[in-house]
């Protein structure tokens, strides 16, 4: 195979990639955005979600039309057991960000390790078999069933959220609290009840990226800091409040890791999303598509 | 008397370590989850050059290497703090054990580098309690000049920094230079915690160095108190005997690390709802900035 198919290929499994990243970050950056909450713990909700998934599906065989959602509710209980647990009793009491940031490591930390211990440290994955079968023979890039349900996943999730953002009343007293905390609440807005929902919305939507992972590279504890790690940097180059920018963060992400085993070890990957970050916050720290910082 | 001796130089390293982040943390309000990065980089050093260069040339080389590494990482955060700076050093942790990994060259892969000859002065090797008598001076002597540093018109200025950033600026003060050369100071003092590691171990390898160590130093400065200096170094004497007693506790094999790790996660997010000042704390740091 010439080095330049390669690329492609390289490229085009970057796009796949990406819109995974941009499902990891998208959840991380709506609580970032609208709450006010960095959410560190979501790297060990999406940890659950994936194990959910593999017991459900995997272990007990059950179909996955029901495992899926069975994976879901159990997210998206942690979700909100984190909200009402942990943040909700730490906002109230006026604590800082630095003891919210400390607050929300330790909870990933030991999500991290309780998760390590039930499932070992190697995690679980599942053979994506059919799914990763040429869909036209001879064609460049390779184009299988699982890319192709990576990118429509994508894609309806990305344009669902713009829709209820930009189209729906609860989207707009989103936006509203995102934008003015105060001015929302003097209009009527039930804050922590947007929060809530936004937690919700947050946790529910580990799991198509859980699921994608499962499937591929697997659901691994050591890397719970590296979903966080990707969720903020998509968070931060897509910018504050732009929906479509977490997702080209995510590609961006994406493509440029996988460009980078074209001619790197595999092992170098991260060093590119970080060559990233620190580029993007000296010239751009509002991210590619946000508004400055008031 | 190996096991004391082996002890008590594990505190005075973890002491250096808890010290020099509660400077950039408890002081100045800047969150960090690298230090360990800094550690390693002294660490590396030492077993790099130690045998070419001698133990105290080596050890200041590490110094310096981590004092331009840590500068470099505050670059975009002069202007930004909290979480973008967290990032940013979870970031540089992330990246350092790939570095340590994948650059087999230079450092010898996952398997370490072996061998590193004892910490020697005029000649005479230091080992046992001649190496832990050297090192708690210099702990000791840290310890003070971080406590004058603190009462300093430049440790006045970090708190001022941590309590109120746009004040500092109004009045005209240099607060990019101040964060700058914090970082600077606080990764260079982290770096010789960790060329005296090496001369200790006589071995190193990226496990040493990597997050879930950068998260127990972190956790030291938040369990003793952010911004008390000796809060750290209790929260440093807890956790280096913490481990030592969860020993005795019959655990399944290989399930005793991930507990040991699990409890610690607890132990943060317990410390902010129970005591988030911390065990020497006073008050609130920048609760009500």
């Amino acid at each position: 195979m010439g080095s330049s198919v390669l690329l492609l290929n390289l490229l085009f499994d970057g796009l796949v990639l990406g819109c995974i990243y941009g499902l990891m970050g998208i959840g991380f950056s709506l609580l970032w955005w609208i709450s006010g909450i960095v959410h560190l713990a979501h790297g060990g909700v999406m940890l659950a979600g994936g194990f959910a998934l593999y017991v459900a599906f995997g272990a007990l065989g059950l179909p996955f039309v029901l495992a899926f959602p069975l994976a879901c509710v159990l997210a998206l209980a942690a979700g909100l057991a984190l909200d009402r647990f942990l943040y909700k009793p730490l906002i109230a009491r006026g604590t800082d960000e630095m003891g919210l940031l400390t607050a929300s490591l330790g909870t990933l930390i030991t999500m991290q390790y309780a998760l390590t211990l039930i499932f070992g440290p190697q995690g679980v994955t599942m053979d994506a078999d059919r799914l990763r079968a040429p869909l036209v023979p001879r064609l460049l890039p390779v184009f299988d069933l699982f890319a192709v349900l990576a990118i429509a996943a994508t894609a309806l999730i990305f344009v669902g959220l713009w829709f209820l953002m930009a189209r729906t009343r609860i989207g707009r007293e989103m936006r509203a609290v995102a934008e003015n905390r105060d001015l929302a609440r003097i209009l009527g807005t039930d804050i922590r009840a947007v929060q809530t929902l936004v937690g919700a919305v947050a946790a529910a939507l580990v799991m198509p990226a859980a699921a994608f992972l499962l499937f591929s590279t697997g659901i691994t504890p050591p890397e719970a800091l590296d979903i966080v790690l990707i969720a903020s940097v998509v968070a931060i180059i897509g910018g504050r409040g732009s929906i479509h920018g977490a997702l080209i963060g995510g590609i961006v992400i994406g493509i440029a890791e996988s460009a980078t085993t074209w001619q790197f070890a595999a092992g170098w990957r991260q060093l590119i999303t970080f060559a990233l970050l620190y580029a993007l916050l000296l010239v751009r720290p509002q991210g590619l598509f946000g508004k400055a910082a008031a | 008397m190996a096991y004391p001796i082996h002890l008590l130089i594990t505190f005075d390293i973890f002491v250096l370590l808890a010290a020099s982040l509660d400077l950039l943390t408890g002081f100045t309000g800047l969150l960090s989850l690298a230090h360990a990065v800094f550690f390693g980089i002294g660490a590396y050093a030492t077993a790099l050059l130690a045998k070419t260069l001698g133990p105290v040339p080596a050890a200041l080389a590490g110094a310096a290497a981590a004092a331009l590494v840590s500068a470099l990482i505050t670059l975009p955060a002069i202007w930004v703090r909290g979480i973008y700076l967290l990032i940013v050093t979870i970031a540089v942790q992330v990246v350092f054990t790939v570095v340590l990994v994948n650059w087999t060259e230079l450092t010898g892969g996952a398997a370490g580098i072996p061998g590193i000859p004892p910490l020697s002065l005029g000649g005479h090797p230091l080992r046992g309690a001649e190496l832990l008598a050297v090192l708690s001076a210099f702990t000791a002597a840290s310890i003070f000049a971080l406590a004058r540093l603190a009462k300093s018109p430049f440790g006045r200025l970090l708190q001022a920094i941590r309590d109120d950033e746009t004040g500092c600026l109004v009045l005209g003060k240099n607060v990019a230079w101040a964060k700058v050369s914090v970082f600077a100071f606080a990764g260079g003092l982290a770096a010789l915690a960790g060329s005296f590691y090496a001369h200790y171990t006589s071995y190193v390898d990226p496990h040493s160095f990597d997050i879930a160590v950068s998260t127990l130093i972190l956790l030291m400065v938040m369990l003793g108190g952010a911004g008390t200096l000796f809060g750290p170094v209790l929260g440093a004497l807890v956790l280096t005997l913490l481990p030592e007693a969860l020993k005795f506790i019959p655990l399944p094999p290989g399930t005793a690390a991930p507990a040991r790790q699990l409890l610690f996660g607890l132990m943060l997010v317990v410390v902010v709802f129970v005591r988030p000042q911390g065990l020497l704390g006073g008050r609130l740091v920048g609760a009500h900035a």
